[in-house]
């Protein structure tokens, strides 16, 4: 084995040559555009990448916008449902307002026709009294009838002071004289009696008529001069019907 | 094919005084085809790269990224010299399989040629990376007593790089030669295709040991 120093040396500029030229011819001009694309790819990518932050900051913005909107979306209802729960509390109270209006004027109407009814049939039953009353009435005989209010008007009249006794035959028409109603014709006899005994009661100025009017159904009323004294049962179902209208009324 | 001893070069004209072997012709010849297939590659390149381009490319850039794996932040310094070297010795293995051509490689002198630029390049690298006296100061790293080793080391890891390819590409030949002998014309097809696959396999190797010494000079972490 022998060692060429002269191909030794020849390899080795041959090889430092061919380092050179190939740098010359085939590194630097592709690495020179592999560079090239590799800036095109980076630039790309920084555009990207910017492109990809603007899209975020977008997609930021519009989160941001949605919640803005879902919160004011929520304010919104919130709103809404608290002046419809306002509106509705103001409608209940007003419908029961109005229910409690109809249900008072159904009690105001409901009692009117209640009170109606009940005067209606007050009515009937003072009119069936009093159609009781002449009817039982009809059954007793008639002085014994007028007896009774006689011996009671009597009482009456010397009750009264005697001024007020005298103020009753003085009247603006006409003076001393009285109209004796009854609920009967008198008879004969009768009359005289109670002439009698009014004369001796009212003094013998007085003049005195006698007349009936059946809807006194029991006693008599005295027409004076200056008043009128009621003692028949129509007076006095009179003032009960009346007292018990005012009852009613009070109730 | 070999027609003397695989050891010795073989002269085929003298210029003046400077016998011209076989490894310096076939060399020439490579030093006229990389470059001028490099030219007509990439005289047309474009922002679009075509087939071709796209193959160029990533054979530049795989051999760049390789470089980037051993020897860090200077591979772009380091390319020219190492991706030579690969292409290089790729190439010049590869000639073997050609009728009448001996790879150069298969040559000592051409192997301790790579070699001794290697050699050179370490130191070069070295120094203007990290100074001269920085740079000589890792000889004494990590101990005062490793300097003579150390030296050592550059002298027999320069021999090794040598020997290594120079071993393995003539024992390549010289055995597809003895079965040629042998056995006849196309049997020994596939040791020539093994053969390929180991001389690029030898390029690789040396192309990579050769970054790593050059690295390691370039940092301040001597590697061996």
């Amino acid at each position: 084995m022998s060692f060429d120093w002269w191909t030794f040396g020849l390899q080795t500029v041959n090889f430092v040559i061919l380092v050179w030229l190939l740098h010359r011819f085939l590194y630097k001009p592709v690495l020179r555009f592999v560079d090239a694309r590799r800036a095109d790819i980076d630039k790309e990518h920084a555009e990207a990448k910017r492109i990809q932050q603007e899209a975020q900051s977008e997609l930021k913005r519009i989160h941001t916008a949605r919640s803005e909107t879902e919160a004011e979306r929520e304010a919104v209802l919130a709103a809404a449902r608290t002046e419809a729960e306002i509106q509705a509390a103001a409608r209940l109270a007003q419908a029961e307002h109005d229910a409690e209006e109809l249900e008072t004027q159904a009690r105001k109407s409901l009692q009117a026709e209640r009170d109606a009814a009940a005067g209606e049939t007050r009515k009937i039953a003072l009119d069936l009294g009093m159609d009781v009353a002449r009817r039982l009435l009809q059954e007793v005989p008639a002085d014994l009838r007028m007896a009774t209010w006689l011996d009671r008007i009597e009482n009456h009249l010397n009750a009264l002071e005697p001024g007020k006794r005298d103020a009753l035959l003085v009247g603006p028409a006409s003076t001393g004289r009285l109209r004796v109603i009854g609920a009967i014709p008198l008879p004969k006899a009768s009359m005289e009696r109670w002439r009698e005994r009014l004369i001796a009661i009212l003094g013998d100025d007085l003049e005195i008529e006698f007349a009936h009017d059946p809807d006194l159904i029991a006693g008599v009323e005295l027409h004076f001069p200056g008043a009128i004294l009621h003692f028949s049962w129509r007076g006095t179902l009179n003032a009960m019907r009346v007292e018990m209208t005012a009852d009613a009324d009070a109730r | 094919m070999m027609d003397a001893s695989p050891l010795t070069s073989t002269i085929l004209f003298h210029i003046g005084p400077i016998p011209i072997s076989q490894a310096v012709v076939t060399t020439w010849g490579l030093m006229l085809v990389l470059p001028l297939g490099s030219w007509l590659l990439t005289r047309r390149l474009g922002r679009e790269p075509g087939r071709l381009q796209a193959v160029l490319e990533t054979v530049v850039v795989g051999i760049l990224e390789q470089i980037s794996e051993v020897a860090g932040k200077s591979a772009r310094s380091l390319l020219p010299l190492l991706a030579t070297l690969f292409l290089f010795i790729a190439s010049a293995n590869s000639t073997s399989i050609l009728p009448g051509m001996e790879a150069p490689t298969a040559r000592i002198e051409t192997a301790a040629a790579l070699a001794a630029v290697v050699f050179v390049s370490v130191h070069f690298y070295g120094i203007r990376a990290r100074g001269l006296l920085g740079y000589l100061a890792g000889f004494a790293k990590p101990k005062l007593i490793m300097l003579p080793l150390n030296l050592l080391s550059e002298f027999t890891r320069t021999l090794s790089l040598t020997v290594r390819l120079f071993g393995n590409v003539m024992s390549g030949e010289f055995m597809i030669a003895l079965v040629l002998a042998l056995a006849g014309l196309f049997v020994p097809i596939p040791l020539m295709a093994l053969e390929l696959l180991l001389g690029l396999v030898q390029a690789y190797i040396f192309t990579v040991l050769a970054g790593v010494f050059i690295g390691a000079a370039i940092n301040a972490q001597q590697q061996t």
